[in-house]
């Protein structure tokens, strides 16, 4: 057995818990499993084979398998994380718990329900508001929006809707009302755009008893967020623009660098590059032999390769 | 209710007065300054003279006091619990605590100051 740079073994057994809930009974227990770990093995790949392999009743949530689905969140030794992107061996511990985030209802073993969350999003109505009616019903054209006006807002547009930051708010966990990091992040993300002409709906929303105004600013939501968006600034920066829209001090921003979408200019990108790999040969080479190193360790994505192998052959 | 932003405003606007007024506050019991010791300073006497030169500032500090204070208590209690009702409830009792709280310390402060009488 090799070791790592810390000299430690490169491949060894980690006892992981899971925080089981079987809604039909009501029973919530603690179940352990073993599985063999090497470095580059994420929670989410314990948790398949052990789905694959010891215990076909273990539920949880999972898509993409490269956090951008934000589907795989959990609450992995007491700190809400995406599974996918959470190396076993990283954690440092011989032991690994993993629970349901919290603040979400559970809904059975690892999965939660989204309801109340996504609600609270759309609340927020995150999308361009227009005062036009025509333009809101009926948008035909897209928007310009100038390169540095993008860069106010690009930081907070990366959310994927993990829900980690509202599983780490504190606020949440005893305010069921409070709109919770991620709709306030995203109302400070959409009241900027300058494309965006629905301020003042915007501030009615959060500028309620369990808004904006309820944030105690523990900033455990920018640092559960696994895009690094912040929503704890954003909620900041979102107070500063209501106090001083109240105060007086600041006139409502008025989108003056948006273009009419009749009047949006095409840029002419060109044509789309050549595909790098030509030979199709190569390619099929390539996948056959990452499939056969990963069937070992990792069967379930070799079987998947396969799978896509027969795809481009059979086209 | 005025809007939780106004409230908010009024929250930060009574924060830096208030770091005004209990600047005042502790110079009049700090020793060396207005008196020779804290116990002076606390002495009937001296009490009814800070009254009678600095009146305005601890009638100021009173209000500052009691808004700072009665909204931050709201937004506690609206944390602790939600629902239409203990929503007004709370209200209703910041309402009625900063009114009572404005009244005695008024009340009493004139009281002393001989500009009423209480009994006559």
């Amino acid at each position: 057995m090799g070791v790592n740079g810390n000299g430690r073994p490169a491949t060894r057994v980690v006892k992981i818990r899971v925080r089981r809930y079987d809604p039909e009974t009501g029973r919530r227990w603690w179940q352990e499993y073993r599985v063999e770990a090497k470095k580059g093995t994420t929670v989410l790949d314990a948790l398949l084979r052990i789905k694959a392999e010891q215990d076909h009743t273990l539920a949880m949530r999972y898509s993409c398998r490269m956090g951008a689905c934000g589907s795989c969140g959990m609450l992995i030794n007491k700190m809400p994380r995406l599974a996918c992107e959470t190396q076993l061996l990283d954690l440092g511990t011989d032991t690994v718990t993993i629970e349901p985030l919290p603040n979400f209802p559970v809904l059975r073993d690892l999965i939660t329900d989204f309801g109340d969350f996504f609600k609270k999003h759309r609340d927020i109505m995150p999308y361009i508001v227009r005062e036009s009616k025509k333009e809101n019903e009926e948008p035909y054209r897209e928007y310009y929006m100038p390169p540095d006006e993008l860069n106010k807002i690009i930081r907070f547009s990366y959310c994927i809707m993990c829900g980690l930051c509202y599983a780490a708010c504190p606020v949440v966990a005893i305010d069921k009302k409070f709109l919770g990091p991620q709709a306030l992040g995203q109302a400070y993300r959409w009241v900027t755009d300058v494309r965006d002409e629905g301020l003042r709906l915007r501030l009615e929303k959060v500028d309620d008893k369990h808004g904006v105004w309820r944030c105690h600013f523990a900033g455990s939501c920018s640092a559960a967020c696994p895009k690094g968006v912040d929503p704890a600034q954003g909620i900041q920066l979102l107070r500063s623009k209501l106090v001083a829209l109240t105060a007086g001090a600041r006139r409502e921003k008025k989108p003056t660098h948006v273009a009419t979408p009749t009047t949006v200019r095409y840029v002419d990108v060109g044509d789309a590059p050549k595909p790098t790999v030509e030979d199709k040969s190569l390619l099929v080479k390539h996948l056959e032999e990452t499939a056969q190193e990963l069937e070992q360790d990792l069967p379930y994505v070799a079987q998947a390769l396969r799978d896509y192998l027969r795809t481009i052959t059979s086209s | 209710m005025p809007r939780e932003s106004t409230l908010h405003l009024l929250l930060y606007a009574t924060a830096g007065l208030l770091a005004v007024f209990l600047t005042i506050h502790v110079a009049l019991h700090a020793p060396g300054l207005f008196y020779d010791t804290y116990k002076e300073s606390v002495q009937r006497e001296s009490v009814r003279k800070n009254y009678e030169n600095f009146g305005w500032a601890l009638v100021a500090l009173l209000i500052v006091a009691v808004i700072h204070g009665l909204i931050g208590l709201r937004g506690i209690l609206l944390e602790l619990r939600q629902g239409p009702r203990w929503e007004a409830f709370v209200n209703f009792l910041v309402v009625f605590l900063g009114a009572y709280m404005l009244g005695l310390g008024t009340y009493t402060l004139l009281t002393w100051l001989g500009i009423i009488h209480f009994g006559g």
